[in-house]
């Protein structure tokens, strides 16, 4: 069988899916009655909902012609991730002023046209940027370099 | 050969020598008090006013931290984890060590393993308010209207699992009443629950309930603490209220890192005694009904131990769950 | 009469040499701080606040409201300019002002923004002025049953936002409620979906789901324009002010998001963030003719900019004299007196009334500061979105990351940005808008908490919700709204089926 509206019928699966997970999850609390709801309660009513919700925009999918799914970009996608993942492991460990630069060079992978020169430069200049302003000027406590407190 | 290996000898025994020559040279670089809240209120406040100080009398630079989050844990785990060197000290109150332990199964940190409590710094006693439209008056009131018609008679306080919960739990167990628990997401909304008549009566701690007893909207009914307040002599105790046997309050404490010297935390608490002394921390405190402390650390610790077990027994009795 | 003279202590207190200079440094660095992409109010004020410790309590008021209308129009032009709202507030200004930035109406749509802002905020601030009193004891007045129909009544609200399908829509807002799940139960103390994580049990932290959904998601879905990267905005700068046609179709918007924002800022808890919503829906519905909203019309962003400054200054009546924050920045200020030793309460009126007006006249010389020095950089920050994408792109995502770290102080955080960067960009690759879900996590969790306090207090009786007048009234409203969502779209309904 076609999907006739991938947009759709995906984004219907993702919201059953996501219901699914919590009404599982809800299921470890007490319930509770509507008059005394307890910590269940509302989980499992919007569980319920999204999971109906999802029903409601998978079942026409397969019908009725609507939007085709948009492309993944995976580049982009998983090196901004990782760039931001990288400033906050960096940042407990080797120091705010490595976590910038880190961040900057991971992310600029995101861009086919790299430039090394360009990023290294902006590397620097925006690891001075913010150390001069959150931490010279305004005294934020952040660890500016490995081994700081 | 054997000269410079003696020197390296000489090095290693100064630089693991704890002793005296730290304590002396202590404080040489800027010391940072963690506190696990976001920045008011009274335990941040204790380590503001401290920390001003003791940057006063050292000329040392005191950064205050606020981590706060995941009802103490975070900041608390911050401490524990540092270098124990003195350098990062940690203003903590009732909630961490005392109420955490009994309501909640794993907390990740122990008193006894991963800290050195050194001082008390403030202690505020708990109220018991009700609005002063109602027609209860006193203490008395409020418990025979509990135990006349169980389960209805509606007290706010700032959540589930707070110190001001645990005491209205306590308060019930001694007197045989049960009142019907309504908590709120922190001080605040739950005293203006109790100012505005959607509650008759509230558990509150004394400074977040003063705004509201001075324009007269609520009434305190009975203070915590074993001894009447000094903010108003005519408000009843507990105890003189019908409540055998429960005392309570919320006090602020600093704290250090287990393994950081001996010498460095006499030093320390030689200072906040101090400190603790003059007329102006006094004053700051006392806006909220809070009294300086000042106890050794074996008694405060002993202090923290004791009441710990008491409300655990709190908890146990009264069916508490932070589940 | 009591207010010319209430007013002239204010202005006296407000109009020192000293006052002013620090309220001017405070709109000076909440706009330099705010305006940097992924530091929001929150983190703008949490960073200055330490500024004003050694400050007297009245000029350290004084200063952190310049901080906090600084960055909160610094939080509207990054929404703006690069659709990263700074608080829950702004993000309705994302909807049409980032729009109008991609088609190169930038100027414009900031210069709305900034007059729209004064005009609410010197309307808002005379309400303040001559009702604060009696306002204080409405606020008292509010039920819990009463604050749970609104709460409804917002979130039906938050399905008119979308542009696109309604299902996804409502799916969206739901998302939004179960995201608002996270944390620790008010009613029952259990940590609900913390998966042991203690980061998590004060819920999720908005600004790194705000910056995660909107700003790093955008960035990704920029980036992956190969080629078109130069051409995230159009090059052509246009007009730098919004025309006379401009304000003139702004003129209604702007006095009906001034008035929506004065009342509800005035709600403990929600109601300044309900204004800049509930405008931008109003809009929708009643502004002639509608069909641009959602790609560029002007008043989609004076409207809930007029709302939002608005209610950022009524919210200041609760805040004052309640001690109850409207939204996490003005928890940080409640935590700045505090540690000023002064405990918000109703006695803050009558025992410090120097610091109450004082404040009161200096939030309207803060928004005559902030227009003067908005008006004349506006140029400046258009021209920095004509620098390539690939130096813009690194910069923001480094602010963001800040921004999202020093509010906690907490690196665990950023690994939320992370899981909610993903979550945004697969949302935008299924066409589905977020706007409708942060309504639904900033007013879920209290809609909640009303209900079911409600039925605890009432001992379990429902017919409290419809037996006080006020909360009957909001739900009535939310039915209308939904009917009105409803009928057209039956109506359409059947006319297609007619036509087949």
């Amino acid at each position: 069988m076609r999907i006739k509206s991938p947009s759709d019928f995906w984004c219907g699966l993702l919201f059953a899916a996501i219901g699914i997970a919590v009404l599982a999850v809800a299921g470890q609390y007490r319930l509770g009655t509507a008059a005394r709801m307890g910590p269940a309660y509302f989980p499992t009513l919007l569980g319920g909902l999204l999971l109906f919700l999802g029903f409601t925009l998978t079942v026409p999918a397969l019908f009725k012609d609507g939007e085709p799914l948009q492309k993944l970009h995976w580049r982009p996608l998983l090196m901004v991730l990782l760039s931001v993942a990288v400033f906050g492991l960096a940042l407990a460990y080797l120091g705010f002023a490595v976590a910038v630069a880190a961040l900057v060079v991971v992310a600029s992978l995101a861009n086919p046209d790299l430039r090394p020169l360009e990023t290294a430069g902006l590397a620097v200049f925006l690891a001075v940027f913010s150390i001069g302003l959150f931490v010279g000027l305004l005294g934020v406590p952040l660890p500016l370099w490995p081994g700081g407190s | 050969m054997r000269w410079t290996a003696s020197i390296f000898a000489a090095l290693l025994a100064l630089a693991s020598a704890p002793s005296q020559a730290q304590a002396q040279e202590y404080p040489a670089k800027p010391i940072r008090i963690i506190v696990p809240f976001a920045p008011g209120g009274i335990v941040d406040t204790a380590a503001r006013v401290v920390g001003q100080k003791l940057h006063e009398r050292w000329g040392q630079q005191v950064v205050i931290e606020n981590r706060p989050g995941g009802n103490g844990f975070i900041g608390v785990m911050a401490t524990a984890k540092s270098p124990a060197d003195g350098y990062t000290l940690m203003m903590a109150h009732t909630g961490e060590f005392s109420v955490n332990p009994a309501i909640f199964k794993d907390v990740p940190y122990e008193l006894e393993r991963d800290f050195i409590p050194i001082t008390l710094i403030n202690d505020a006693p708990m109220v018991f308010v009700v609005n002063s439209g109602v027609p209860y008056k006193s203490m008395q009131d409020l418990i025979a209207a509990a135990k006349a018609k169980p389960g209805t008679v509606a007290v706010s306080t700032p959540g589930t699992g707070s110190i001001q919960h645990l005491l209205l739990e306590w308060a019930g167990l001694a007197t045989g009443a049960k009142f019907l628990h309504v908590p709120y997401k922190g001080g605040a909304p739950a005293i203006t629950a109790t100012a505005g008549g959607e509650v008759p009566a509230g558990s509150a701690a004394m400074g977040s309930a003063m705004p509201h007893i001075t324009s007269g909207r609520v009434t305190v009914v009975a203070v915590t603490t074993g001894k009447r307040s000094a903010v108003n002599m005519s408000w009843p105790t507990l105890q003189e209220s019908g409540v055998p046997g429960v005392e309570s309050s919320i006090w602020a404490g600093l704290f250090a890192p287990k393994g950081v010297p001996q010498p460095i935390i006499d030093k320390l608490y030689g200072e906040l005694t101090k400190i603790l002394e003059m007329p102006d921390v006094k004053e700051r405190f006392a806006a909220g009904g809070g009294v300086p402390g000042g106890m050794p650390p074996a008694a405060f610790k002993a202090h923290i131990v004791k009441e710990a077990a008491g409300l655990k027994e709190v908890v146990i009795k009264a069916n508490v769950k932070a589940e | 009469m009591d207010i010319i003279a209430n007013l002239a202590l204010g202005f006296g207190v407000a109009v020192t040499v000293t006052n002013l200079l620090y309220c001017f440094l405070g709109v000076f660095l909440g706009t330099l701080i705010g305006v940097l992409p992924g530091i929001g109010p929150v983190a703008t004020v949490a960073m200055l606040l330490p500024l004003t410790f050694s400050l007297d309590p009245a000029t350290a008021m004084i200063m952190l409201a310049g901080i906090y209308y600084g960055a909160q129009y610094g939080g509207s032009t990054t929404a703006i300019l690069v659709n990263i709202p700074g608080e829950s507030s702004s993000v309705v200004t994302t909807l049409d002002g980032y729009q109008m930035a991609r088609q190169g109406r930038a100027g414009p749509a900031l210069g709305i923004a900034a007059i729209g802002s004064f005009i609410a905020g010197s309307f808002a601030t005379l309400v303040v002025a001559l009702f604060s009193p009696p306002l204080a004891e409405i606020a008292l007045k509010f039920q819990p049953a009463d604050y749970f129909s609104l709460m409804v009544f917002g979130l039906v609200g938050a399905v008119v936002l979308a542009r696109g399908s309604l299902r996804k829509a409502i799916g969206m807002v739901v998302l939004g409620l179960i995201l608002g799940l996270v944390g620790t139960d008010v009613n029952s103390g259990v940590m609900r979906f913390t998966f042991g994580i203690p980061a998590l049990a004060e819920g999720i932290s908005f600004v790194a789901l705000a910056m995660g959904l909107f700003g790093v998601a955008e960035v990704i879905a920029n980036l992956e324009q190969r080629g078109k990267n130069r051409e995230v905005f159009t090059s052509r700068l246009g007009s730098v002010l919004p025309s006379r046609g401009d304000l003139k179709r702004s003129a209604w918007s702007i006095a009906r998001g001034t008035g929506l924002g004065s009342v509800l800022g005035i709600l403990p808890g929600g109601g300044a963030l309900l204004a800049s919503f509930a405008a931008y829906t109003i809009e929708k519905k009643v502004a002639k003719p509608p069909r641009d909203f959602g790609n560029g019309d002007i008043r989609g962003v004076a409207a809930p900019e007029a709302a939002n400054n608005a209610g950022a200054q009524t919210s200041f009546i609760p805040m004052l004299t309640l001690g109850v924050p409207s939204n996490p920045t003005m928890a940080l200020m409640i935590g700045a007196l505090m540690i000023q030793g002064i405990q918000p309460g109703p006695q803050v009126l009558t025992q410090r009334p120097e610091l109450f007006w004082g404040i009161v006249a200096s939030m309207w010389i803060g928004n005559l500061f902030l227009l003067a020095l908005n008006l004349p950089l506006i140029g400046l920050w258009v021209r920095l979105l004509a620098a390539p994408y690939r130096l813009l792109f690194p910069a923001i995502l480094v602010f963001c990351c800040i921004g999202v770290f020093t509010i906690n102080n907490n690196a665990s955080d950023l690994f939320q940005l992370v899981v909610f960067s993903a979550l945004g960009y697969l949302l935008i690759k299924l066409g589905c808008e977020p706007a409708p879900l942060i309504l639904g996590l900033v007013l879920g969790p209290m809609m909640e908490e009303y209900l079911r306090r409600a039925l605890l207090i009432s001992l379990g009786d429902p017919t409290v919700l419809v037996t006080s007048p006020l909360s009957l009234a909001f739900l009535l409203a939310a039915a209308a709204l939904l009917a009105s969502i409803a009928v057209p779209l039956i109506r359409s309904k059947r006319e297609e089926a007619l036509k087949e």
